[in-house]
């Protein structure tokens, strides 16, 4: 079966779209976060397999979400996300940890899928 | 050529009174009076040709007694210059009281004979010396009888034709006396050149005025033999300041102000402006002090007088001998060719004076020109000030609250850093916001200049209005420190110009942070706008249209998510609009600035009047409109948000050369025109286009908020 997602962005309308694409496409969305604290209480219960992280959050930014996630101790796959398509943001997630970046308007292309897919496909 | 005479006249003498066979004593006759005349010649010293001519005269005359004798005391007495035979002393002074050849002389002017003294009244002193007869011929010296050549018969009558013979020495004594005469007037000439000369030469070397008065004392001193010599300057209103003495008994920088009517020699110089002479103080009751105090027995002055003005004065007085005939002649003769080199000095001191103040300002203004540290300009404040104040201690204070802190010293017992409550101390501080000049005595202030003899001479350092602090200097009460304020003024204004450079170069880098704060303050917020809103409105409508594709794609209706697209694009477009009008309204943009006010007092949520008269009829330069319109948008802000008033008015009117913005509510009053960053920014922009903001916010009166832009000037039609 495919990996359970927490979706992370301070946007609800927008983080509710997106769980609408990834539900279309098959994944289980187990949760919601807007903020850092709530992504970190969230994870801590749910322990899902994937986190797509917006960058831009009110109490501090998807690298640091990320690194502190990543930093649990069960395995967790991370994709960070922004409606910023600045290239820097690639290396710079790939730094953190996380095994992609996407531009927002990109949630809905194969390459997401690609990314979530072929991870839980690796580790099973 | 008197003398050639003389051996010419014995010739003529000999040729009509004595027989041939005398041939022989005219020769002895001629040699005795070459010989005389030859030492003559020679330049001896007068004492040796009357010696000679004496003794000449005596062994010619077969060894007679023979005096030359010399008037003084207006024919009173007589001094024996010299003799032959010891029958009268050297030097011996013989009053002439009764009858004789030489009371006789003295009236008649002529050659005069006595055969018989025993046949005259009363026993003169010739029956005294033993002389029973006496023949005396005149010495006469420029027209005046000057002494008297005499042969002296202790036995009998002395024979006729001795007045001619003796005549001949006479003649020669005469002409020895005005040769002395006009020797001893060259050398003082000399005198005189070489006096005047040593003083010329300091003058020219550009020495100081200390040691060119010094000279002039000694040199005058040295015209008449070393008499105690004072030199005095005339202050005006009868006072004289002693510049410089030789022996004298008054120490340099003396003042005396002579008392109207006082009888001594400066009280008749100021009546005259001639040489004065007093030869005894001890008669003229008011000033018996001059002989007690100063020993002033008698005493000459005359006046040194630079452009028909009373320069001022040489004097010199004794302990109560008279002084010599031509003193004051040779003082007066020194005075007149001294004053325009002193007056010289005088004026080349004021100038070098002048000159060092203006190098030492100009030293401190180029500091302040070229925007040195304050340190520095105060250090040359207090080291210039010193320098030209005679290096007079000088010292900058600041105010500070209930301080006074020295910020600089020189030559000053205070230390840098010193701090003085200012209630504590008892003149000055408090004083000083009078804003006014300061002289007060040292002892006032209780500081360490106590013991001494002082002045505190104290400026304000006033900064753009505000008293800053205060330039003072510590100065000896005498000589009083003239024109002191003034100086210590010019060094006080340039303190103050550094200050409120350095004050200001301070605003504006401080307005230049806040400006570049805003900025990127702005920007910031507006990125967050952007991003946070529209940007993800936009996101979300492509995604959903994507959705649409493939939703169209598999023949699915679409029309849900197209509703659901355009939803998001239209909350993008309001957002973009709102972030839009934030940055600059677009009625102000497109209308100008009437509209854009126009726009903000319909927004406004109280009710505001708006009074647009003159109306600015065209557009304004975009930097005033935006600024205005912040303004007013500013001001209606605080209005609504902190004034709690019913009403408010804007007032905008534009000139020829400004524009003028007022916005004025009926709130509460009160406002701190510190308070708030708007305000601030406000003022930034303001400034930033020279115009100027002023708060008027009284409590219970309301609020009134007044700003000034300038208008650039049209160019001329």
């Amino acid at each position: 079966m495919l990996g359970s997602i927490l979706i992370v962005d301070d946007d609800a309308s927008l983080r509710g779209l997106v769980v609408r694409i990834l539900r279309s496409r098959g994944h289980t969305v187990i949760g919601e976060a807007g903020s850092v604290a709530e992504a970190l209480t969230c994870a801590e219960g749910l322990h899902p397999d994937v986190a797509l992280i917006d960058i831009g959050l009110p109490d501090g930014d998807g690298f640091l979400l990320t690194r502190r996630l990543l930093a649990r101790p069960w395995p967790m796959r991370v994709v960070l996300f922004s409606s910023d398509a600045d290239r820097a943001n690639i290396a710079a997630a790939l730094r953190a940890g996380a095994i992609g970046f996407l531009p927002k308007d990109e949630l809905s292309s194969p390459a997401l899928q690609r990314l979530i897919e072929d991870r839980t496909d690796a580790d099973k | 050529m008197i003398i050639g005479r003389a051996v010419r006249s014995l010739r003529s003498v000999w040729a009509t009174t004595r027989a041939v066979s005398d041939m022989h004593d005219v020769a002895r006759g001629q040699a005795a009076l070459r010989r005389v005349t030859s030492i003559a010649a020679a330049g001896e010293p007068p004492e040796t040709v009357f010696g000679a001519v004496t003794a000449e005269a005596s062994a010619w005359l077969g060894g007679a007694l023979i005096a030359l004798t010399k008037y003084e005391g207006e024919g009173t007495e007589s001094v024996v210059v010299a003799q032959t035979g010891g029958h009268v002393p050297l030097g011996a002074r013989l009053h002439l009281t009764g009858d004789g050849v030489a009371a006789r002389m003295w009236r008649s002017g002529r050659a005069e004979r006595i055969d018989d003294y025993t046949r005259i009244a009363g026993p003169p002193l010739a029956t005294d010396l033993g002389v029973r007869a006496v023949v005396a011929v005149p010495v006469t010296v420029d027209g005046n009888l000057w002494g008297a050549l005499s042969v002296s018969s202790s036995l009998r009558p002395l024979p006729a034709g001795t007045e001619d013979r003796l005549a001949l020495f006479a003649e020669i004594v005469a002409a020895v006396v005005v040769s002395a005469a006009a020797r001893e007037s060259v050398r003082a000439l000399a005198d005189e050149q070489a006096a005047l000369l040593r003083v010329a030469a300091l003058v020219a070397r550009r020495a100081g005025e200390t040691e060119i008065f010094e000279a002039v004392a000694v040199q005058a001193a040295s015209l008449i033999y070393d008499e105690p010599t004072t030199l005095v300057r005339y202050e005006g209103g009868r006072t004289f300041t002693v510049l410089a003495h030789h022996n004298g008994p008054a120490p340099v920088g003396t003042k005396v102000t002579v008392p109207v009517g006082d009888a001594g020699t400066l009280d008749e110089l100021l009546r005259t402006l001639k040489p004065a002479r007093l030869d005894r103080y001890d008669t003229v009751a008011d000033r018996s002090y001059s002989n007690r105090d100063y020993g002033v027995g008698s005493s000459v002055s005359v006046p040194i007088i630079v452009s028909g003005r009373l320069w001022g004065a040489l004097g010199t007085l004794n302990e109560g001998r008279r002084l010599p005939t031509r003193t004051e002649e040779r003082l007066g003769k020194f005075a007149e060719l001294i004053a325009s080199a002193l007056a010289n000095v005088e004026a080349r001191g004021e100038l070098e004076r002048f000159a060092a103040r203006q190098a030492a300002l100009r030293q401190v203004a180029e500091l302040v020109a070229r925007g040195a540290a304050l340190d520095e300009v105060f250090e040359a404040v207090a080291r210039e000030a010193s320098n030209v104040l005679a290096k007079s201690a000088a010292n900058l204070f600041r105010y500070d609250g209930g301080c006074a802190t020295a910020i600089a010293t020189c030559r000053s017992p205070i230390p840098v850093g010193f701090q003085a409550a200012a209630d504590a101390e008892p003149v000055g501080v408090r004083e000083m916001h009078a804003r006014q000049p300061l002289r007060f005595s040292a002892q006032a202030t209780g500081s360490a200049a106590q013991d001494r003899d002082e002045v505190v001479i104290a400026v304000p350092v006033i900064v753009e209005g505000q008293l800053w602090g205060e330039l003072s200097s510590t100065a000896p009460r005498v000589p009083s420190p003239a024109g002191a304020e003034h100086r210590l003024a010019e060094f006080a204004e340039l303190a103050a110009a550094a200050i409120a450079n350095a004050e200001n170069k301070e605003k504006l880098r401080a307005s230049r942070k806040r400006v570049v704060a805003t900025a990127d303050e702005t920007r910031q917020r507006l990125q967050r706008d952007v991003h946070d809103g529209a940007q993800q409105r936009l996101v979300q409508t492509v995604l959903t249209l994507k959705l649409g594709l493939e939703a169209a794609a598999r023949g699915e209706n679409t029309a849900g998510l197209m509703r659901e697209a355009l939803d998001h694009a239209e909350r993008a477009t309001v957002e973009l609009r709102d972030i839009v009008h934030g940055i600059l309204p677009v009625s102000l943009a497109r209308g100008g600035l009437s509209a854009g006010i126009d726009s903000l007092v319909v927004a406004a949520t109280i009710p505001v009047d708006l009074d647009l008269t003159p109306q600015p009829l065209e557009r304004l330069p975009g930097d005033v409109e935006v600024t205005a319109y912040f303004v007013v948008a500013e001001a209606l802000t605080n209005v609504v948000k902190h004034a709690g008033a019913t009403r408010a008015r804007v007032t905008v009117a534009g000139g020829p050369d400004q524009l003028m913005i007022k916005v004025a509510d009926d709130g509460a009053g009160g406002a701190d025109p510190r308070g708030g960053t708007g305000l601030t920014g406000l003022l930034d922009r303001v400034e930033a286009l020279n115009g100027t903001l002023m708060l008027t916010s009284t409590a219970g009166a309301g609020t009134t908020i007044r700003v000034t832009l300038p208008l650039p000037v049209p160019r001329s039609q």
